[in-house]
């Protein structure tokens, strides 16, 4: 996903969704990593220092190359070779990342955004799952 | 033994479903305090999202009642009280419309509530006839 204006709304609706839900005095730094294949990352810091502040980051082939390349401990080995599909979560310390696999408009409607969200706050109060397979 | 041998098109399938992750979600110590405990959205998103479908329902009916007195109050309207009340309804139209895009959050579905409240407004209004409404609908859609 390139067009920077799907990345953008997709931040502002999920950060709007989930701000319910978020702890008294907490903000969200946002990183948003965007791929030329199908798919983005997006990064969501908690934070108390009142940083809001949203960067694209550069331009990468692939999901799995931004994967290689930030720090995460959902996928080692040869990164690359992976294909992602829906939406994956990683919830580690104060960060959130979102992965999404593909393009397909029903992936990133402002329902799929609201699911998005429910499956964060459920998947912060749990452990691992697999509602793909 | 020829018998367990499993064809190479079968192996090559299950490589691809092993490299592919589609919908995992995984906490890694996530500091769960950060959010709250409740899954279900509080009261009083709720009542905010029950808000926007109210908000829109209330100026799509006040829109209708705009362009009833516009066509059926009796004595007529001067036409300076008619242009004053099109103006109210172009207001409700344009409330229904954000309206939709706060309960909905989607373009598509805000297009399409714009579209339809507007050509309301315009073929109640007499405007747009029917036939102009549709065409002008279509080269919106083209």
């Amino acid at each position: 996903m390139k067009k920077n204006t799907r990345l953008k709304k997709y931040v502002e609706l999920f950060k709007r969704n989930i701000s319910q839900y978020i702890a008294p005095g907490m903000d969200i730094k946002t990183t948003i990593y965007p791929v030329e294949a199908d798919g983005a990352v997006f990064e969501f810091l908690f934070n108390n220092e009142n940083d809001t502040s949203e960067n694209i980051d550069s331009l990468r082939p692939t999901v799995g190359r931004v994967l290689s390349e930030i720090p995460q401990r959902m996928v080692s080995g040869n990164i690359e070779g992976v294909k992602f599909g829906g939406t994956n979560l990683y919830l580690e310390g104060n960060r959130i990342l979102i992965i999404k696999g593909e393009d397909d408009p029903s992936g990133w409607s402002g329902a799929a955004i609201m699911e998005d969200v429910q499956r964060v706050v459920s998947t912060s109060q749990g452990g691992k799952s697999n509602g793909g397979q | 033994m020829a018998d367990n041998k499993i064809p190479i098109d079968q192996i090559a399938r299950l490589a691809d479903d092993v490299r592919l992750i589609k919908d995992f979600a995984e906490n890694h110590n996530f500091d769960s305090s950060l959010l709250t405990a409740n899954v279900s959205p509080s009261s009083e998103s709720e009542s905010k999202a029950d808000s926007a479908l109210y908000s829109m329902i209330g100026s799509i009916v006040l829109l209708l009642v705009s362009i009833a007195v516009i066509k059926f109050w009796s004595p007529p309207l001067s036409s300076v009280a008619i242009s004053f009340i099109f103006i109210v309804g172009l207001v409700f139209a344009t409330l229904a419309s954000v309206a939709a895009h706060r309960k909905f959050q989607d373009n598509i579905v805000t297009g399409i509530v714009v579209i339809g409240v507007f050509m309301v407004l315009f073929i109640g209004t007499g405007i747009f006839t029917p036939e102009q409404a549709v065409d002008k609908v279509g080269e919106l859609a083209n």
